[in-house]
Formats: C-alpha cells, structure tokens, sequence
C-alpha cells in the first residue's frame, strides 16, 4: 500500500539516500532499521512529507504522495520526542487532527475517547503534558495519530527517550495495539532487538542503500550481506574460498555445495559449541584456549583463541568450564555463506 | 563557597549604585510631589494640593487619556508589524536569516533624533510626501507633520524592533517539529499559526508588548518634535513643568502618577507572561 520508489536525497553534497526502493504491505509491522546517518530517518520523513525526495517517488494505495504536503497524506506520524504541543491539554492535543479535518464536535469526543483507551491512558484528559511521565505522553503520541484513522502510522524512534524497563512494556504493547486495530506501521529505530522483537519483516539501512529487507528470522539465519551478518545479532566473519565442493576458511575446512571462488561465511557464537561424544556426522572440531570471557546471565561469550591466530566468539550456557585449552565444534549447515561483493 | 569578603566585594558596588541613582532620586521625587511652590520658590510643607490638580484639572487627564490612547495604538501597530517579519524571519527567512535579524537591529544604533527627524523631514510641509503629492497635481497634506498621527507614526517605527526582539527570541524557542506535528495531523498552514505558533508567541508578544506600550507611554522626544500642540503627551508636560513652569512638586507628583501606572503594567505582563509561558 505504501510504496517507496527508488528514492534518493542528498543534503548540499552528501548523499543521505541512494535509490532505496520498498514497499509497506496493508496490516504490516515493517521496520527500518540502521545506525544513526544510516538516513533511515530521512527516508521516514519523505513518507510524511516533511523532506522532498532528491529523485524517486512515493506512492500510497495508487496515488503518488511525494507531490502533496504532510497535511494532506493519509498517514500520522508518532515523533521522537513525541511533539506534543505543550500549551494544549492531553484531550486537545488528541482532537488536534480531528478538528483541523472540522469532524462534528460530538465525533470528536468520542473518538478522542476511544483513542485514549486503545493507548489506556484515561483519566488525565485535563493534564497538560508536562504533567504527564514519558510513558504516558508516549501514550498521547499515539493516540493523537491514531485518532485520525492513518492508513500507515510512522514511528520514528518512539521508544527511545524511555528507560530500558519502559520501553520493553512499551513495545509489547506496540506490537499488540497493531494487531488489534491492524493498519500498517512503519517503525525506524537503530536499535535491532527492538526491530526483532516487533517487525514483520526489517528493512536494514546501511548507508543510505537497503541492505536487505526481510522478515526477522530470514535476516538472522540468512544475512545477504557481510553488514547485515554484523548488525543483527552478534556473528563471526571468517574470508575464505569455496573450491571443488570444498569451503576453506582459516584453519576449517568443510564440504560445502556452492560455487567457486572467494567467499565469506558468518558463524553466530551460538553455533559453536563444546565437542561432545555425541556430535552430528559432519560437525567440525577445533581445539581453541578461551582468551576472555563475558558472564550475560543465561550464556557467558568467550572469546576463543584458534591455531593460527583466529580469533572467534561462542556463546555458550553457562556453566562454562574454566579457562584453558577445550575442544570446540561446529555444524557446517550452521554457516552462511555471504557473496563478496565484486572488486 | 565564596567567602564574606568577596560577597561584600561584589554586592556593594551595584546596591550602592541602585540607592543613590534610583531609590534616592525617587524617594526625593516622593516628597517633592507633597510640596508646593509660591511665589516662585519651592515651599518645603506637606500639601496634597498637586495631587488634587491632578484629578481636577482636564488638561492633564486629557493629556494622560492622549498618551495612553497613542500609546496603545503604537503598540497594536507594532505588534501587527513585528509579529509577521518576526515570523518570517524565524520561520522562512533560510540563509538570510541572520541578515535579516542584523537588518532589524541596525536602526538600534542610530540616535533616536536622527529617526525622529527623518520623520520630519518625510512628513513635513515642504517634505518629501508632500513634493510628491504636489508634484502629481495635489495640495500639500498638512495632516501629516504636528499631529497624533506623526507621532504614531514616529512611534511605531522606533519601537518595532523593541516589540520584534521578544517575539522573534520566543518564535526562536518553539520546537520545529510542534509545526511538523501540527502539518502532519493534516493543519493547513495558517491553522498552525493560529494554533501552535501564536499561543507559544503569546509571552514575546506580552513582552514586546509591554515594551512598546512602556516606551512610547513615557516618550517626549517624539511628540516634541513631530507632535505639535495636539500630539503633546504626558511627558512634555513633565518636561515643562520641571522646566519652564518651574512647578517642581507638580511635575513630581506627575511623574510619580507615571512610575505607578507604568510599574503596574509591567507587574501585570510579568504575570501574564507566566500564566501562557510554557511550564
């Protein structure tokens, strides 16, 4: 339903986008994902209307949005610091798009109303948001987009200005608010747990190009490019080659039916394990000294030191046994081969 | 912690500048407004004989109506003048900003009287308005020089800037992205305005409000010099009362009038200011 079409956008000489083309589909949790200057910002705004798209365009349900305003696209923004305005109370901050749509004035109550209680935030209809915490102004923010019954909702950062315990809640309750009134939600964050957690599929922003648009698993299990690999979750690159069925990567070597020619494979630190009698036909065993170690709670991260200089990062359960040389292993079927890019 | 000595050391100095320059001239300007002058000398005995003119004599609360009537409209007109520029120039002025805000501040610079003349010289009986009007087949317009209406004028061109710096410095302050939300739930741009701009504008308006209102209330450069007998105001009365008049106590007892009226206003845009200023 909303479509972006090769879009690009340079600010003076910097380019900040580069031909980015995706498509949002109708009830999806879509996720742009990147660091910060990865332009993911920029392209949420495009949708809303506040930037021009340098080249491309933006379609919404048949119709090209990218030559109207923001007050005449379909769809509501929930802004980083939320945007409330600060000299209205919680009820006419939430009326703000009903009135300036001149929707009846008994419509308005009410459906600023149902908008506070699909956010459940009722009761502080007269509070001004400085009186409010950043939860509940967070609550207005959504309701007060909500209210006006967007075909998409665009998010930007939302949940970033609230601590690590809010925003957890926060986004189960995002995630629950979208299935329940099931439009579209667009959500930009840099922070890739969060994109796991909520997305249907993630498009990853590196640089101003799409690295890769996928559902959360797709893009764990199967990263298409050596950034994706690194930007989601946690992974080991190793450079090798592939040749007569063979894959060669520093001291491993693994049959792998896949083309010639140079390669680079990511391996999660969970796929690597401690050698056991019991390990799957094919698995390959090293021996490594653990250099580091890093407690998380339910695993510990060591960081292993391999013959010949490699160093590699697995995740085990803890307990993990003490420091020292152990033998490890992994499954070939466990790494990914990611095409180098030509030159 | 500063110790007691540096304490002294910089609180003395202003607080002694404050007492003889301000509190001491006021506190003989109190008592001379209760004194009263005979036979050209001052006599130095408690009467409320100037207060009582004051009330009962029409010139001067004509005088004072006059000055409050001219300096409202100044301030009307200098708001309606510094809130559009001040909105561009914050809002949509771009690169040219910062030129812009130079441009509005650069009159500061130039004496008063200089601005004062000018309007002279534009207005005035062989001025320059008027060879216009006559060079395109008109009478000369003697409206224009030595009337209320010159002194407006003359007003409200001085004291723009002073209305524009407060309001341009609170249009500073609002969020851009308050303006993207409002365009975002569909507000056309004037609705913004209305809406978001001009409600968190409203303490710079307060204040550049009081400022002009305070200002022109008390001026007497520019009634003197383009007013003529019926753009006289309430502190060329002061001046002459002082001066030629040589009735001291009365003119103390006027100008105490003016510092109350005037303190009042102040008292009362402070508390204007915030109840609208963002809490």
């Amino acid at each position: 339903m909303l479509e972006v079409r090769a879009v690009s956008k340079s600010f003076g000489a910097t380019p900040v986008l580069r031909s980015v083309s995706l498509s949002v589909a109708r009830g999806e949790f879509l996720t742009i994902l990147g660091e910060s200057g990865s332009g993911k910002t920029t392209l949420l705004r495009i949708a809303a209307g506040f930037e021009r798209p340098g080249e491309g365009e933006v379609w919404m349900d048949g119709t090209r949005i990218d030559t109207l305003p923001p007050n005449r696209r379909p769809l509501n923004t929930v802004f980083q610091h939320y945007a409330l305005f600060p000299h209205l109370s919680v009820f006419e901050n939430v009326a703000y798009g009903l009135r300036a749509s001149r929707a009846p004035r008994a419509d308005i109550a009410l459906r600023v109303e149902q908008a506070l209680e699909q956010v459940h935030l009722t009761g502080l209809d007269t509070r001004k948001p400085s009186q409010l915490s950043g939860g509940q102004q967070q609550r207005v923010a959504l309701a007060r987009a909500l209210v006006n019954h967007p075909r998409v909702l665009l998010l930007d950062e939302p949940l970033s200005a609230l601590d690590a315990t809010m925003r957890r809640r926060m986004q189960g309750e995002l995630k629950a608010l979208q299935r329940e009134i099931g439009i579209s939600f667009v959500l930009v964050t840099h922070d890739q747990e969060e994109a796991m957690a909520l997305s249907d599929r993630i498009a990853l922003l590196h640089a101003g190009t799409l690295e890769q648009i996928d559902t959360p698993a797709a893009l764990y299990r199967h990263p298409r490019t050596a950034y994706a690999a690194e930007f989601i979750g946690r992974t080991n690159l190793l450079r090798g080659l592939v040749r007569n069925h063979t894959a060669t990567a520093g001291p491993f070597i693994w049959p792998l039916d896949s083309p010639d020619g140079e390669a680079l494979f990511s391996l999660r630190p969970e796929h690597i394990r401690f050698s056991s009698a019991g390990a799957p036909p094919g698995a390959v065993r090293f021996e490594a000294s653990v250099a580091d170690r890093l407690f998380q709670g339910s695993a510990v991260l060591l960081t292993l030191q391999c013959p010949g200089g490699l160093r590699l990062t697995a995740r085990v359960p803890d307990p993990a046994p003490p420091a020292g040389a152990h033998s490890f292993e992994f499954t070939p079927d466990d790494v990914v081969r990611i095409p180098v890019p030509a030159g | 912690m500063y110790s007691r000595w540096y304490k002294t050391l910089v609180t003395v100095p202003p607080l002694a500048w404050v007492i003889l320059f301000l509190v001491l001239p006021y506190l003989l300007l109190f008592s001379y407004s209760f004194f009263s002058v005979r036979s050209g000398t001052i006599v130095h005995h408690g009467t409320l004989a100037n207060y009582s003119t004051l009330l009962h004599n029409p010139m001067y609360v004509s005088v004072l109506l006059r000055s409050l009537r001219i300096a409202a409209i100044v301030t009307v007109l200098s708001l309606l003048l510094a809130f559009p520029l001040a909105y561009y120039v914050s809002f949509h002025a771009g690169r040219r900003k910062d030129v812009l805000y130079q441009l509005v501040i650069i009159p500061l610079w130039v004496s008063y009287l200089v601005r004062a003349y000018a309007w002279k010289t534009i207005l005035g009986g062989g001025g320059v308005l008027n060879a216009l009007l006559q060079h395109l087949g008109f009478s000369p317009a003697s409206f224009l020089l030595y009337s209320p209406f010159a002194v407006v004028l003359t007003l409200t061109h001085i004291y723009t800037p002073f209305a524009f710096l407060p309001l341009y410095a609170s249009l500073e302050h609002i969020p851009r992205s308050l303006i993207e939300a409002s365009t975002d739930l569909g507000a056309s741009s004037w609705r913004t305005v209305r809406t978001v701009v001009l409600p968190l504008a409203l303490p710079g308006a307060i204040a550049g409000a009081t400022f002009a209102f305070v200002l022109s209330l008390g001026d007497f450069l520019a009634p003197l010099l383009v007013g003529g007998p019926s753009g006289l105001m309430i502190s060329n009365v002061v001046v002459s009362l002082f001066g030629a008049a040589y009735d001291w106590p009365l003119g103390a007892a006027v100008s105490l009038c003016m510092l109350l009226l005037v303190l009042a206003i102040v008292f009362a845009a402070g508390r204007l200011e915030k109840r609208y200023g963002l809490s």
